[in-house]
């Protein structure tokens, strides 16, 4: 944690660079978390002190504070901070590519709805509440089941999830505004579907899906966490953030810190996310700036 | 004569409501058998209380929306394809000024580029040129210049409609369609707008059509008025002579409700009930029961539109072709 107050001083003069106000103290300490954990993620062969699949045999379930291990190692004596150090590089891979195709695929089903409406809108609302419908880890674990394990798969079926939220909303504001707001008065000046969609729909709607997405994050990374629990989603020797507290869980009495140490990573980068999206939403919002 | 610039002919426009999947849908005709034309640099008023589809009327005259029946000739031409790239080239053409300009702009950018965007749209000048035609816009409407950098919600709501103007008339249209330009303005600045319309309009010759509840604004701007009723034309002329002389019982009660300043309203008509729904049309002519004269044959037979003098049109039994009943003639 000392790494985090560090880094946030210095991150603030950085942020606030060319804007008269700060953002909120809560707020640049979340910039400061998911600076840090991008960072960790693409500094990760690096830093790590070990290869996170070297095992330390004479040291199994040693405490943190060990100087040769700082944050302890697990049952195979393998170090807890090589294995986080690649877990969150893994992880934010997940998360991160996961969560855009989602918002992309979503919002684009949304505005074909909204643009063709009739027959298309119909599917797309179909397959919506389809998808609504469906407990998606079971839809997971059926395709996984049948096409195997890979990272790439992986990251595709979760860009899955959620979808359908980012096309019920991008479909309905997108309606409502060419029902009789701007996009109708820009329709009715000449301008094409795309720049429509993309010139004016788009950016007046992008503070509700950001929200969504600050949403949609944590719920991947728990999500790709639960798949991992159950074994399904990314496979040992490889290690993810949701894999490390399964397989920590068995020591959960003997070994706390296995799997406290990628909880409280999750915990963390969940609530930066929010923080930073909640901010992020009014910021956008030139009315209320 | 020449070819009217615009001219509707036997418009429907009919929408259909449906309360749930399975059941029949009700048909709501906004707009019944609505003809009319506009010749160039002229304006003609649209009037008729809520509901009694003269909105309709100019989204129908503009291409916006797909008439049920009838069809629109603009400029010798039919109108193409909504949304078809025909129909996007026109838009150059042709323009609407709306009721709420907060709801027309978009608010995430700054006026200036909105002014610009019909420009960029048609690919008018380079953008030098755009950049310097926008703030002859501005000027024109009486914005600053260095208001281009305001979004939206920073601006009074008669700026914002300067803005809505500004846009409507970059590409030079020729045809200008206001609807309700000043009903959501306060009515000092309500003057200021319809004077900035009338001073464009005389500049640029541009055919108007000005759809109001406001019969004083109306009378102030144009040369024509269609006077509507639940989505059918009752009465026809000009301004000057329906306003001095209407014909129509309904144009009668509108005209009477204008104060006129110094006098009381003695004999103002007042009608009673509320316009009927749509959905339910009247049988006969649709103001049989609000009217003061109706008779038997107004319940059952629907009256057409005749002309009854000198370019005055009115679709009233009482009236028959050049001859003015004195019961009614006051």
């Amino acid at each position: 944690m000392t790494d985090t107050v560090l880094h946030s001083t210095e991150a603030t003069p950085a942020s606030s660079k060319g804007k008269r106000r700060l953002p909120p103290f809560l707020v640049v300490l979340g910039f400061a978390w998911l600076a840090l954990m991008v960072a960790i993620a693409l500094s990760a062969d690096w830093i790590r002190p070990y290869n996170f699949t070297a095992m330390d045999l004479q040291n199994r379930l040693s405490l943190p504070g060990n100087p040769a291990h700082l944050l302890g190692t697990d049952e195979l004596g393998r170090d807890v901070l090589s294995r986080l150090i690649e877990s969150i590089r893994v992880s934010l891979l997940i998360a991160f590519s996961a969560t855009i195709i989602s918002a992309v695929f979503g919002t684009l089903l949304g505005f074909l709805a909204a643009h063709f409406r009739g027959i298309v809108e119909q599917i797309v609302l179909m397959l919506a509440d389809f998808q609504a419908a469906l407990p998606f880890l079971i839809l997971s674990l059926a395709v996984l089941a049948f096409f195997g394990n890979s990272l790439m798969l992986l990251i595709c079926l979760m860009g899955f999830f959620g979808w359908e939220r980012y096309a019920r909303i991008a479909r309905g504001l997108a309606i409502s505004a060419n029902a009789q707001g701007y996009a109708g008065a820009v329709v009715q000046l000449g301008a094409t579907p795309s720049r429509v969609y993309f010139k004016h729909i788009l950016p007046n709607i992008a503070s509700t899906l950001i929200v969504s997405m600050t949403l949609t994050f944590p719920e991947i990374i728990l999500l790709e966490s639960s798949l991992s629990f159950l074994g399904l989603g990314v496979q040992p020797p490889m290690t993810s953030l949701g894999n490390m507290v399964g397989y920590g869980r068995e020591y959960l009495t003997l070994a706390p810190w296995i799997m406290l140490m990628p909880a409280f990573v999750i915990m963390f980068t969940t609530l930066s996310i929010s923080l930073i999206g909640d901010w992020l939403r009014d910021k956008l919002d030139p009315t209320i700036r | 004569m020449s070819m009217p610039l615009l001219s509707a002919r036997h418009l429907v426009k009919t929408y259909a409501s449906r309360r749930g999947a399975f059941t029949k849908p009700t048909l709501v005709k906004a707009v019944e058998d609505v003809s009319l034309s506009i010749d160039k640099g002229r304006t003609l008023g649209i009037v008729g209380e809520s509901g009694s589809g003269k909105s309709t009327t100019g989204r129908l005259v503009l291409g916006l929306e797909d008439p049920t029946g009838g069809r629109v000739t603009f400029d010798g031409a039919a109108m193409p394809g909504l949304k078809t790239p025909e129909w996007r080239g026109l838009r150059r053409r042709m323009q609407l000024v709306y009721q709420d300009p907060l709801a027309a702009l978009d608010r995430r950018i700054p006026i200036g580029e909105q002014i610009e965007e019909p420009l960029e749209i048609h690919e008018i000048g380079t953008p030098e040129e755009r950049k310097e035609r926008v703030a002859e816009l501005m000027r024109a409407v009486g914005l600053r210049p260095d208001q281009a950098s305001q979004y939206p919600h920073e601006l009074s709501g008669g700026q914002r409609q300067r803005v809505v103007i500004a846009r409507a008339i970059a590409c030079g249209p020729e045809l200008l369609v206001c609807d309700e330009p000043v009903s959501a303005l306060d009515v000092s600045i309500q003057a200021q707008v319809v004077n900035l319309l009338r001073d464009l309009q005389e500049e640029h010759g541009i055919a108007m059509i000005f759809i109001s509840h406001d019969l004083k604004v109306v009378r102030n701007i144009c040369d024509r008025v269609v006077v509507m009723y639940l989505g059918r034309v009752v009465e026809e002329g000009p301004s000057d002579e329906i306003f001095s002389k209407p014909f129509h019982p309904y144009t009668q009660a509108l005209v009477s409700s204008v104060p006129v300043p110094g006098t009381s309203l003695t004999d103002r008509i007042i009608l009673e009930g509320e316009p009927p729904n749509p959905a339910s049309r009247p049988s006969g002519c649709a103001f049989h029961p609000r009217c003061r004269f109706a008779t038997a044959r107004c319940r059952t037979e629907n009256p057409q539109l005749l002309t009854v003098a000198a370019e005055r049109e009115v679709a009233c039994h009482l009236l028959g072709p050049a001859q003015v009943p004195a019961s009614i003639a006051s």
